[in-house]
């Protein structure tokens, strides 16, 4: 099968049929949402047992895999040792579903370096958990807390920009609205900011819950008239977005706070390690809520390398 | 343009960093500067917008300059030199994780600190060299860095720059790449000082490296500086700028020594150093150099935000109405001598007896028979309580737009308690509101516009708890059910003394603690204070604390701003707000009843699904 680097393939219900044959499958074990191991793995478990990286629990260090029923742990910021995974292939599907962003962000790095085919597949919620009693207009409860801004491993970058005054914050934007500010407040003062909004969302009403969510930040910013969009399942039309803002402001240092949906996520992460001098990502470390989402949607192929 | 546009213009900077033209122009030596600028190493607490971050950059090179020059003084001939260093989280919490030990963490902080540090001093040497006074050699400096020769101090920053892009690399996969070489901790700093001296640039001057935002760093990183502080010696000195319990360590790299206050270093509280007339002083700075610039206004505080004298204001919150009733009730019963008795009484303090028949659960005539036979307790009485009854004077008033004003330049200041952004922000908000009237303006704000202007600033702050840290959610659910509580104790004086606005905490030892944790960092991130009766140096020490939400809250949940008197609560049931606030809120106020959600003033029926029972399971 055919997918050019930065094409997106979706299914309702993907079969083995629809993965490459030869490739290895990274994924995460059952998690406490029902999208985050979709029944094509189960297949792949049963059909290419020995084609199978099974991603068994994570920490914000280390993540401990199972490979034909040995497990071990490896650090996160050990490259050596990630690209281990990956060895002996030259294809890989990652599905960042049911993975946390300090997981599978590295993971993307080594992935994209080491390996001839590269993709991503992420599988939508139908829905997210709503709060029984909300202090604001974010009305989802999706985490517990939060371990505050700090790198994703592998993605600190130390020098900054050379000069303050001439970077930009963009927030890439969710239904917890507290999370672009509370990024954006780590910045004092916040420079020019921008928000990109995922629409097409995956439902209709989703965009307009995203604006209202993120009212706060958008009005203590001054940025309504910098909201952007982009189609919140993919990451390529992200990163074109990404490269425009960069374009309104020549030279400019990006602060980039992947806090939206993970497709999103994905393009930030991608556009990051395209523009490595001038871009920093900033990222809050959220504790997933168990049960945060319900049921199964779409799943995305997105194709990162070919 | 308007007059309140042309004014908002110098009270709108709250919302950034000034630019270092407004250093010139808008900065007051806070009373603690002269401290501040002390040879000896110094620590600067205080919250967001405290001030702290204007402070501590008014000590570096350019804007000592622009402020000499503003003084009418030789710009180069500064008494000392600042550098600024911010630390950014995003960047120091690189330096952890197990995929090395935490020697090599250290050692890798250090260097990073050395240069950050050194890229300041860097710009510190161009900013000698542009005007004339003798630049260092860096030979030395740059081998202390590790880094390659440097003829100036563009190279040297250059350099500077790539070991920063070297060390990046490792941090980022420390077990694999080749470690750089690590400058040793402090050194190229104290090298640099030295190469200042040696060429005659300092003359006895200190330099200061001024470091921001402490609180971000690790324990570790913490404990690294800290030993900086403690050790330091001229010509060099530290000065650091940290949020309330933002020193989460007071170790070295010994760990057998600790840095003290004033043994180590000078101590200086913001909150506590700050006074009402500085704050004062920082809005008549502001309307001078308006009127200076053809802004036809006053330049007295006072004048500009007058206050509204409690019987102005119990008349306007519907007294006379009150008044009225009783002199009815009273000629009800047909007592002619005490109804002539009682229309003597100014109608905006005879509402006073219903207010405390309702208290005694007594008759509202009785109560001003008492009054009449001892007019002297009735006195004292009205000095106690007639500030707390304006609170009870809003129950009923369902819909009315306000139901307590908030206004004076003193009340303005006690909201906004010592922090310079909050006060700014209360007057920018102040002249929106007045805009928004669409009158002639009379050249200073009304009590309307200053309390709609504070109950705004109270609904933005929080608003914005939740983004403050990642306890923020935690943090705002305890506001917003203080808040209620407030709210309704100040709406109900029914058993009560007056002006209750203040807590302890009691309860099971570990829920205390729990709750303390989260307290302390409400008290870092301005959602309460916290009166020590203790020295605070501990957490267990801290249980002996008072607290209070911040006052600039109190009129987004309308209860009085005055520090008054407190309440005990259990730690269980604050802590109960988090997941049950409509339970919590009932437990802290012993099952009272509470006003019906539809009849919440409209600022806090945004809450009501906070407030509610939420969903049936």
């Amino acid at each position: 099968m055919t997918q050019p680097r930065g094409k997106t393939r979706r299914y309702d219900a993907p079969s083995i049929a629809d993965v490459d044959a030869s490739a290895v499958y990274v994924f995460s074990s059952h998690g406490t949402e029902p999208r985050s191991r979709s029944a094509l793995w189960a297949e792949c478990i049963a059909q290419r047992p020995d084609q199978v990286v099974e991603i068994v629990s994570s920490d914000s260090a280390s993540v401990t895999v199972s490979i034909s029923g040995t497990t071990s742990t490896i650090q996160l910021l050990d490259a050596g040792g990630l690209t281990g995974l990956f060895r002996g292939w030259s294809t890989a599907y990652l599905d960042i579903s049911g993975l946390a962003h300090t997981v599978w962000a590295p993971l993307v790095r080594t992935g994209l370096t080491s390996l001839t085919k590269f993709y991503a597949t992420y599988v939508e919620p139908e829905e997210y958990k709503r709060h029984p009693s909300p202090t604001s207009v974010s009305q989802f409860d999706l985490s517990d807390g939060f371990g505050g801004v700090a790198p994703l491993p592998t993605f600190a970058r130390l020098p900054g920009p050379v000069d303050e005054s001439n970077s930009i914050f963009v927030a890439l934007l969710g239904f917890e609205g507290t999370r672009a500010r509370f990024v954006a407040n780590s910045l004092d003062p916040v420079p020019t900011a921008y928000a990109l909004v995922g629409l097409p969302g995956f439902r209709p009403e989703y965009p307009q819950y995203a604006l209202m969510s993120n009212e706060e930040f958008l009005a203590e910013n001054k940025a309504h008239a910098n909201v952007r969009y982009a189609a919140a399942g993919c990451p390529f039309e992200c990163m074109d977005v990404l490269a425009d803002i960069h374009r309104e402001h020549p030279g400019a240092y990006m602060y980039l706070a992947p806090v939206g949906t993970k497709p999103h996520a994905l393009g930030a992460i991608l556009y990051s390690l395209d523009n490595p001098q001038n871009t920093e990502l900033m990222y809050d470390h959220p504790q997933r809520k168990q049960d945060r989402t319900r049921g199964v949607g779409q799943m995305h192929i997105y194709s990162l390398k070919a | 343009m308007s007059v309140t546009e042309q004014l908002a213009a110098y009270f709108s900077d709250y919302r950034g960093e000034w630019p270092p033209a407004l250093f010139r122009d808008f900065f007051v030596a806070p009373p603690y500067f002269r401290k501040l600028e002390e040879k000896r190493p110094c620590l600067l607490i205080g919250g967001r917008g405290s001030g702290k971050t204007t402070s501590l950059r008014s000590l570096r090179f350019d804007a000592t300059s622009e402020r000499l020059q503003s003084d009418g003084l030789d710009s180069k001939t500064l008494p000392y030199f600042g550098v600024y260093v911010r630390i950014n989280k995003n960047r120091v919490r690189a330096f952890q994780g197990p995929s090395v030990d935490a020697d090599q963490w250290d050692r890798a902080f250090s260097h990073y600190f050395n240069l950050l540090a050194s890229q300041e001093l860097c710009r510190l040497g161009k900013w000698c060299e542009s005007n004339s006074i003798p630049t260092p050699n860096l030979d030395v400096v740059g081998d202390s860095l590790c880094v390659a020769a440097s003829r100036d101090c563009d190279e040297l920053n250059r350099n500077i720059t790539r070991s920063l892009v070297a060390l990046e690399t490792w941090v980022n996969n420390p077990s694999e790449q080749t470690k750089p070489l690590f400058s040793m901790p402090e050194s190229p700093l104290k090298y640099f000082c030295e190469a200042m001296s040696e060429c005659g640039a300092l003359q006895g001057k200190i330099v200061f490296v001024c470091i921001d935002e402490y609180e971000n760093l690790l324990d570790y990183q913490q404990a690294r500086l800290n030993t900086y502080l403690k050790h330091a010696e001229p010509p060099l000195s530290y000065k650091i700028g940290v949020k309330k319990n933002g020193l989460r360590t007071r170790a070295t790299i010994d760990l057998a020594d600790i840095i003290t206050a004033p043994e180590d270093y000078n101590e200086i509280d913001i909150g506590v150093d700050t006074t009402d007339d500085f704050v004062k002083q920082v809005v008549e700075h502001r309307l001078e150099l308006a009127k200076q610039r053809g802004v036809d206004i006053t330049t007295d505080a006072e004048e500009f935000l007058p206050e509204l004298p409690i019987a102005d204001e119990a008349e306007a919150l519907g007294c006379l109405a009150i008044a009225n009733d009783i002199l009815l009730a009273i000629a009800e019963v047909d007592d002619a001598p005490l109804l002539e008795w009682a229309q003597g009484i100014p109608k905006t303090s005879l509402y006073l007896a219903k207010y405390w028949a309702e208290g005694e659960k007594t008759d509202v005539v009785a109560q001003v028979r008492d009054w009449k036979s001892k007019p002297s307790v009735w006195s004292t009485r009205l000095g106690n309580y007639g500030y707390a009854s304006l609170f009870w004077l809003s129950k009923g008033r369902k819909g009315a737009r306000i139901r307590k004003y908030y206004a004076g330049f003193r009340t303005v200041a006690a909201l906004a308690s010592g922090n310079v952004r909050y006060l700014i922000e209360l007057i920018d908000e102040s002249l929106q509101a007045e805009g928004g009237e669409g009158d002639e303006w009379g050249g200073f704000v009304t009590p309307k516009c200053q309390t709609l202007a504070a109950r705004a600033v109270g609904r933005r702050r929080l608003e914005q708890l939740e983004s403050v840290t990642e306890h923020g959610a935690s943090i705002k659910r305890v506001v917003l059910g203080l808040g209620k509580v407030f709210f309704e104790i100040a709406r109900d004086p029914v058993g009560r003394a007056p002006e209750q606005n203040a807590f302890v905490v009691a309860g099971e030892h570990s829920e205390q603690l729990k709750l303390l944790e989260l307290l302390q960092q409400g008290v870092a991130h301005l959602a309460l204070e916290a009166t020590p009766r203790t020295k605070a140096t501990t957490q267990s020490e801290m249980k002996d604390d008072e607290f209070r939400l911040h006052p600039i809250f109190a009129p987004f949940f309308e209860f009085s701003h005055r520090k008054k008197r407190r309440i005990t609560f259990q730690a269980e049931d604050l802590l109960e707000l988090l997941v049950h606030p409509s339970k919590a809120i009932s437990k802290l106020l012993t099952e009272r009843a509470q006003t019906p959600l539809e009849e919440l003033p409209q600022q806090l029926a945004l809450f009501s699904s906070f407030y509610g029972p939420g969903p049936k399971p």
